[in-house]
C-alpha cells in the first residue's frame, strides 16, 4: 500500500534578485520531474546538499506546497515537524496550543483528551505547559512541537532536521520515539545530515541533487554517493577500482565496496589541536584543492582560513589496496592524528600480539580503547556479511602504533586511530581482502616478520650494548701484554684480568689509610672515582673524598709486559696517618706463593673473622710470586714493591668472600713511631709493579756473606743471621744466630737489615747493619775464641730518640736437639710438637734470670750447644723454647724488656758466647 | 470529470475540517481582544462612540433636520464597519497566519474566511447591543428580524468572497493594505451612509448603483431604520450576485494557491 505517490512533479520558485537597485525575476526549478513512491511503514531519509530540494520535496509531501506540474498523492494523516513554531501562537499557553493544533490535525476531542497527558508528559515542560509559549526556550519549543507531531497519531511523519535543536538528552529521547514510531509501522520521511542516524534508522535513502533524485536505495549504499555531492565541488574526488570506491570530500575520505559503506560518519580525517586558535581543527574544516594525477591517484591540498597550506594528502587506490599519505604543514599542531570510522559490522580485531573479538558498545558517547598495536591492525567482519572486505592497516615505511576504539553506542562505529610522527608525515596503506584466507595468511606472515624483526632488534640492541660496554671498559682499562687492569667504576673495584679472565677477586686492588686524629679508615669505597686516560700507556685513577681534604691518586703505567702502579696521596692540609696498606686481592686459583727466602702453599685452615693468615717467615720482603700450580693456564703473578727492603710488611692471607675465597697480598707500610705525618702536597704511598709471566724470577737479595772457620767449626754470616757448622753439619736452623727488637709494637729482626762488613778474616768479623724504618743500627762482633767457642757481641747505635720495648738475642737450633739444660743441669726434653698459632707465644720451656747460667741443648750424635750471656744484667731473661711450626726449631734466647726511650748514643746490646761441646 | 473529483475532494476536506474552521474563527476572535482591558465591549463601544460623535457633528453643528438621524447613520454604519473591518483584517491574513498556512491538512481558504467569520462575530456582538435602540425607535423592526439574518448571510458571502480575493492579491501585492485604507475612504463617501440615496444628485446615482455596498446599506437601512420589507426581487438578485462573486473569488484562489504557497 502506498502512502505517498509522486508522479512527475515539478516545482519552481520565482526568485527576486536585486542587484544595485535593478530588480529581476528568475525562475528556479527546485524540483524537476520527481517520481517517488513510498510504501506504508517505510522509513525514508532524504539526503543531499543544502539547497538540493529536500525540504521542498518534504513540503510537497506535506501538502505545504503544490506541484507546478505533476501529481502528489498522499494517503493518510500527515504530521510534519518542520520549521519550529509553525502553527503555534506565541500568545497562547502550551496547553491551548496543543488543543488548537490537535484540532488542526483533525483530532477529535475524545482522541485529544486521551493523548493530552501523553503529549504533556513527553514534552516534559513542567508548569511551563500553562505559560504562553513565547516564554519557551528553543528546546522546550522543540519538545512541544515534536510531542504534538507524534501524538496526533499521524500515518505519515515528516521530519525536517529539527532534531538538532535542544540538548542531547532531549534529542536522544526524540530519536528513541522515532524508532518507536517506525516499529509501530508508521511511515516516516526525514531530512537529515546525520548519516549515522540515517543508517541506523532508515530502510531507504533518497539522494537528491539539484532538484533531482540521483540515487534511491539502502542508506549504506547511498551514502557514498552523498559524499560526492556535498561540499565544495572542487574538493571532491572519486576513485574507483574494481568494486571499490573511495570518495575524497573536502578532508574526509569514505570507502565503499560493492556499494556498501565500510566507513562511517566522517570516514577518515586528520585532526590536530591548534594552539593559535585554541581549538581542535579537523581536516574537514579546511578548504581543499585536488590535483588528479591519474584515474586512481589524487593529491589534495588543504588550506586553512588564512590560505596557508595546512596539509597534503596523497590517495591512491590500487588493486585491493588504498595508499594514503598525509603531510601536515602546520608548524604549530599538537597531537596530530588521523581517525577512520568504520562500520560496526566489523567484529574482530587482529593485532601483532593478539586477535580479539570487539566488544559491544558500552559507553554512551565516550570512546573505549580496544587495543593499541604497533605495526599493523586488521579488522574482520563475520563471514555472513561477505560484502565487507577484511581490512589491514599498515604503515608504509616504519612502524607506527595503530589504536582501535569503539565509539559510544550513539555513534556506533569502530575507529582506527594513528598518530603522526614528529616529522608530521604519515604514510600507510589499507589493504582489502575479499577472502578470509588471504587475510589470515598475510596476518600470519606479518606476525612472523614482526617477530623476526623484533628478535633482530633485540640482538642488535644487545650487540650495541656490548660494544658500548666494551668501549667503556676499554676506556677504563690498561693492557700490558697478556693481562690488563680494569677500573670498574660501577662496582667500585680495580680488577685484574689475565687473558680475559678475571683473576682479581674480592675488592681487587685496594688501599686503606687510617687517620690518626679520628682513627677512621679511608678507602676507595667512600670515594668518588674519576678515571682519566692521560695517554695510551697510562691510566689514572683519582679517588676524591668529598668531605676530606685529600685525594688518592693511582697511576697505572704499562711498561713492556708489566704494569707499574704508583699510589700517592695529595693533601691540602697536614695530617697524620697511623696505618696504610695496599692490598691485591686475587682469585683462590692461586695455590702457591714464593718469596726470595721461602715458598709455600695457601692451604690455611684456621680462620679468625673469615681471615686465615698464611705465615711468612720473612715478611719484610718486597716481592712475591703467586702461582696457580701446574695444569692451570694462569701464569704466575708477580707483585713487587719498589720501596726499600724493610719499609713494608708483606702479609698473605685468605679471606672468605660470599662467593669463594680471595688470596690477599697485603703491603702495609711500616710506620715507626705510631704515626706518620703527611705534609701538604703529594706523598707517595706505594710504588710497585704487577706482572704475569711463567719465567718470572725473584731478584736476588743483596747478601753480605762472611765465613769464619777454625778446625771443624764453621760460622757463616748471612745478612743478619749466622749459621754454625760443625764437621760440615749445620747445628742451627733457619734464622740461626739473630737479634730482634721491638719498637712501637713492630719487630725489627737483624736479617731484615742491610749489612756490611767492617772487618772480616778467618777468625773474626765485624759487621754493621741498618734498618730503614728505625734510626738504629747494630754492629756485630764475632770471634772464634778457643776450641769450640764463638764470641758474639752486639753494639747498638741510636741516632734519634727511639722507643724500644724488647731486645732479643737468639740462637735457633736444629730440632735434633732433644734435651735442654740450664747451667749444666739437665732440665728436660724438648717437645716434639710445634704450635701453629701465629703471633701467640710458642712452646716455652723455661724463662728465668740469666746470670752466669748459660742455656744448653744436647741431642744424640750431635754436638751440644751452650749459649751464655757473659754480662751480668739484672733485667735480662733467659728463655728456652720451641719455635712455632714454620721454623720447627729449638730456641735459646736472651731478652731484655721494658726498655723505654733511648737517647741517641752507643749502647751495648748483647755480649755472649756460644760454646760447641763435641761429644767426641 | 477530473475537475469534478477535485472539487468533490476539496469539499470533502472542507467538511472534514469544519471544526477547525470554527476553532480558527473563535481563536481569531479571541486573539483580537486577547490582552485588552475592555475585551468584547469594544464591539459595542466603537459604533456607540461613533454614533455619539455623529450626533454632535450633524445635529448640533450642521443642524440637520431629520428625525432619528443618529439611528439613520448608525443603520448604515454597522454594515459598513463589518465590511471594512473584515476586509482590512482578512487581506493580510495569509501573511499574518503564515504559520498556519504551513500546517498540513487545514484548507488554506479557511484562513481569510475564518478572519471574516471572526469579524462577523464581532459584528453580531455590536448588533446585539445596538439592536434595542432600533427596536425602541420602531417596534416593527422585531417583525422583520428573520430577514435581517438572511441579509447578514448574503453580506457575509459577499465579504468572504471579497476577502479571499484581497488576501490572495495581498500575497502578490504587499502594499495592498495601504491602497485599501485609501480606497475605503473614497468608497465610504460614495456609499450612502450619511445620506440617503434620494439626497444624491441624479448625475451621481450611477456611481451609487454600481457600488455593491450601496445595496447592502440600503437593505440594512430599510430593515433596521424603516422597518419595511425590501423588494424581494432586488433582494435575491443581491444574494445571487454575492454568491457568484464568492465563487469566482474562490476559483481565483484555487488557481493561485500553488504559487501563493511559494510566496509565503
Amino acid at each position: 500500500m502506498k502512502r505517498v505517490e509522486i508522479k512527475g512533479a515539478w516545482e519552481k520558485y520565482l526568485i527576486k534578485f536585486i542587484n544595485q537597485g535593478k530588480v529581476s525575476w528568475e525562475e528556479i526549478w527546485a524540483l524537476e520531474d520527481i517520481n517517488l513512491e513510498i510504501d506504508k511503514g517505510q522509513t525514508v531519509c532524504l539526503i543531499g546538499q543544502n539547497g538540493s530540494g529536500k525540504t521542498t520535496l518534504l513540503r510537497l509531501i506535506a501538502g505545504m506546497l503544490l506541484p507546478d506540474k505533476g501529481e502528489v498523492n498522499v494517503d493518510g494523516r500527515v504530521s510534519a515537524l518542520m520549521e519550529l513554531g509553525a502553527g503555534f501562537n506565541p500568545e497562547f499557553t502550551g496547553r491551548e496550543n496543543i488543543s488548537l493544533n490537535a484540532r488542526m490535525y483533525g483530532l477529535s476531542d475524545e482522541a485529544l483528551a486521551g493523548s493530552l497527558t501523553k503529549i504533556i508528559d513527553f514534552a516534559d515542560l513542567g508548569k511551563f505547559i500553562d505559560a504562553p509559549i513565547k516564554y519557551y526556550s528553543q528546546g522546550m519549543f522543540m519538545r512541544l512541537a515534536f510531542s504534538l507531531a507524534i501524538f496526533v497519531e499521524p500515518d505519515i511523519l515528516l521530519i525536517d532536521e529539527v532534531l538538532s535543536v535542544g540538548d542531547e538528552e532531549a534529542r536522544q529521547k526524540c530519536i528513541k520515539m522515532i524508532f518507536d514510531l517506525k516499529n509501530a509501522g508508521k511511515t516516516i520521511v526525514l531530512v537529515t545530515h546525520d548519516l549515522d542516524m540515517a543508517v541506523k534508522l532508515c530502510d531507504r535513502a533518497i539522494l537528491i541533487e539539484k532538484g533531482k533524485i540521483i540515487k534511491d536505495g539502502l542508506p549504506k549504499k547511498i551514502i557514498p554517493y552523498y559524499f560526492e555531492t556535498i561540499g565544495d565541488k572542487s574538493g571532491v574526488a572519486v576513485l574507483g577500482y574494481d568494486k571499490y570506491r573511495i570518495v575524497f570530500n573536502n578532508g574526509k575520505l569514505s570507502i565503499s565496496y560493492e556499494d556498501n559503506l565500510l566507513s562511517r560518519g566522517f570516514g577518515g580525517s586528520l585532526s590536530f589541536f591548534s594552539p593559535c586558535i585554541n581549538r581542535w581543527l579537523s581536516s574537514s574544516d579546511l578548504s581543499w584543492k585536488i590535483n588528479r594525477l591519474s584515474e586512481n591517484k589524487i593529491i589534495a591540498e588543504g588550506s586553512s582560513g588564512s590560505q596557508a597550506l595546512s596539509q597534503i594528502w596523497t590517495v591512491e587506490l590500487l588493486e585491493n589496496q588504498l595508499k594514503w599519505d598525509m603531510e601536515l604543514k602546520e608548524s604549530l599542531a599538537v597531537d596530530p592524528h588521523m581517525d577512520l570510522f568504520l562500520s560496526p559490522d566489523y567484529k574482530k580485531l587482529f593485532t601483532a600480539d593478539k586477535d580479539m573479538d570487539i566488544p559491544d558498545f558500552s559507553n554512551k558517547s565516550d570512546w573505549q580503547e580496544l587495543y593499541a598495536s604497533r605495526d599493523f591492525l586488521g579488522f574482520s567482519a563475520p563471514d555472513k556479511s561477505a560484502s565487507l572486505p577484511l581490512l589491514l592497516f599498515k604503515a608504509n615505511d616504519r612502524s607506527v602504533p595503530f589504536r582501535a576504539f569503539n565509539t559510544g553506542y550513539i555513534q556506533e562505529a569502530r575507529v582506527m586511530q594513528a598518530h603522526l610522527g614528529d616529522d608530521r608525515i604519515f604514510s600507510f596503506s589499507i589493504r582489502f581482502f575479499p577472502s578470509r584466507k588471504d587475510f589470515e595468511d598475510l596476518i600470519w606472515i606479518l606476525k612472523e616478520e614482526l617477530r623476526q624483526k623484533r628478535e633482530a632488534e633485540e640482538q642488535e640492541k644487545a650487540r650495541a650494548q656490548k660494544a658500548k660496554d666494551e668501549e667503556r671498559i676499554l676506556a677504563q682499562t690498561l693492557q700490558a701484554g697478556n693481562f690488563r687492569v680494569f677500573a670498574d667504576v660501577d662496582s667500585r673495584k680495580v680488577k685484574i684480568y689475565f687473558r680475559e679472565r678475571e683473576v682479581s677477586s674480592g675488592k681487587g686492588i685496594y688501599s686503606d689509610i687510617c687517620m690518626a686524629e679520628s682513627g677512621v679508615w679511608i678507602n676507595p669505597d667512600f670515594a668518588q672515582w674519576q678515571v682519566r686516560r692521560t695517554c695510551p700507556e697510562e691510566l689514572s685513577l683519582i679517588f676524591v673524598f668529598p668531605e676530606l681534604f685529600f685525594r688518592q691518586i693511582w697511576v697505572f703505567r704499562a711498561v713492556d709486559n708489566r704494569i707499574i702502579l704508583k699510589v700517592s696521596l695529595e693533601t691540602d692540609k697536614q695530617f697524620s696517618i697511623i696505618s696504610q696498606y695496599l692490598r691485591f686481592e686475587v682469585s683462590d686459583k692461586f695455590k702457591e706463593w714464593k718469596t726470595i727466602y721461602e715458598k709455600g702453599d695457601v692451604a690455611a685452615k684456621q680462620y679468625y673473622n673469615n681471615i686465615a693468615p698464611i705465615r711468612i717467615k720473612d715478611n719484610k720482603v718486597t716481592e712475591i710470586i703467586l702461582g696457580a700450580g701446574s695444569g692451570n693456564e694462569i701464569a704466575p703473578l708477580g707483585i713487587r714493591s719498589y720501596s726499600g727492603y724493610g719499609t713494608k710488611t708483606l702479609s698473605v692471607f685468605k679471606k672468605k668472600e660470599s662467593n669463594g675465597e680471595s688470596i690477599c697480598v697485603n703491603y702495609s707500610a711500616i710506620i715507626p713511631r705510631n704515626a706518620q705525618l703527611i705534609s701538604p702536597g703529594r706523598v707517595d704511598l706505594f710504588e710497585g709493579e704487577i706482572v704475569f709471566s711463567g719465567g718470572i724470577s725473584l731478584s736476588e737479595p743483596i747478601k753480605k756473606t762472611g765465613i769464619l772457620k777454625r778446625n771443624n767449626l764453621g760460622f757463616i754470616f748471612d745478612s743478619g743471621r749466622g749459621k754454625i757448622f760443625f764437621d760440615g753439619r749445620e747445628l742451627t736452623k733457619d734464622l740461626g744466630v739473630y737479634t730482634s727488637l721491638r719498637s712501637n709494637g713492630i719487630w725489627y729482626d737483624s736479617f731484615q737489615g742491610v749489612w756490611d762488613f767492617e772487618c772480616l778474616d778467618d777468625f773474626r768479623m765485624i759487621a754493621r747493619g741498618d734498618w730503614q724504618c728505625i734510626p738504629v743500627s747494630q754492629t756485630w762482633i764475632i770471634e772464634f775464641l778457643k776450641e769450640g767457642c764463638i764470641y758474639w757481641k752486639v753494639v747498638m747505635d741510636v741516632y734519634e730518640v727511639v722507643d724500644l720495648e724488647i731486645q732479643q738475642a737468639s740462637v735457633m737450633l736444629s730440632p735434633e736437639y732433644k734435651i735442654w739444660e740450664v747451667s749444666g743441669i739437665p732440665k728436660g726434653y724438648f717437645s716434639q710438637g710445634y704450635t701453629n698459632d701465629y703471633d701467640i707465644l710458642p712452646f716455652r720451656f723455661w724463662n728465668g734470670k740469666s746470670g752466669e747460667t748459660g742455656l744448653c741443648a744436647s741431642g744424640d750424635k750431635i754436638p751440644g750447644v751452650c749459649f751464655k750471656n757473659i754480662r751480668d744484667e739484672a733485667f735480662c731473661n733467659a728463655i728456652v723454647e720451641n719455635t712455632d711450626s714454620i721454623y720447627r726449631g729449638r730456641l735459646l734466647q736472651y731478652q731484655k724488656e721494658n726498655l723505654h726511650k733511648l737517647l741517641p748514643g752507643k749502647y751495648d746490646y748483647f755480649e755472649g758466647v756460644i760454646k760447641i761441646e763435641s761429644t767426641g | 470529470m477530473k475537475l469534478a473529483s477535485f472539487f468533490k475532494e476539496r469539499i470533502r476536506k472542507l467538511f472534514l475540517c469544519r471544526r477547525v474552521f470554527i476553532d480558527m474563527a473563535l481563536r481569531q476572535f479571541k486573539e483580537k481582544y486577547a490582552g485588552s482591558k475592555l475585551g468584547l465591549w469594544w464591539a459595542v463601544v466603537t459604533p456607540l462612540l461613533f454614533a455619539v460623535s455623529i450626533n454632535f457633528v450633524f445635529i448640533s453643528v450642521f443642524n440637520i433636520q431629520m428625525p432619528n438621524y443618529t439611528l439613520f447613520v448608525l443603520s448604515g454604519m454597522i454594515p459598513w464597519f463589518f465590511f471594512t473591518n473584515s476586509l482590512s483584517e482578512a487581506a493580510g491574513s495569509f501573511l499574518s497566519n503564515s504559520s498556519i498556512l504551513r500546517q498540513t491538512l487545514v484548507p488554506r481558504e479557511f484562513i481569510p474566511m475564518a478572519s471574516v467569520m471572526a469579524s462577523l462575530l464581532n459584528f453580531a456582538m455590536g448588533l446585539i447591543f445596538l439592536l434595542p435602540f432600533f427596536i425602541i425607535a420602531n417596534i416593527k423592526v422585531l417583525t422583520i428580524m428573520p430577514l435581517l439574518s438572511v441579509v447578514i448571510l448574503f453580506h457575509f458571502i459577499f465579504i468572504a468572497g471579497f476577502a479571499l480575493l484581497l488576501s490572495v492579491l495581498n500575497v502578490f501585492m504587499r502594499d495592498l493594505p495601504h491602497i485599501l485604507s485609501t480606497l475605503f475612504m473614497v468608497w465610504f463617501w460614495i456609499t450612502p451612509v450619511f445620506y440617503s440615496i434620494d439626497m444624491a444628485p441624479a448625475s451621481f446615482l450611477w456611481v451609487c448603483f454600481i457600488n455593491p455596498m450601496t445595496h447592502f446599506v440600503v437593505i440594512y437601512r430599510e430593515i433596521l431604520f424603516q422597518a419595511k420589507f425590501p423588494p424581494l426581487g432586488n433582494f435575491f438578485i443581491l444574494g445571487l450576485l454575492s454568491l457568484g462573486f464568492f465563487l469566482i473569488s474562490y476559483l481565483i484562489f484555487i488557481l493561485k494557491e500553488p504559487e501563493l504557497l511559494k510566496r509565503i
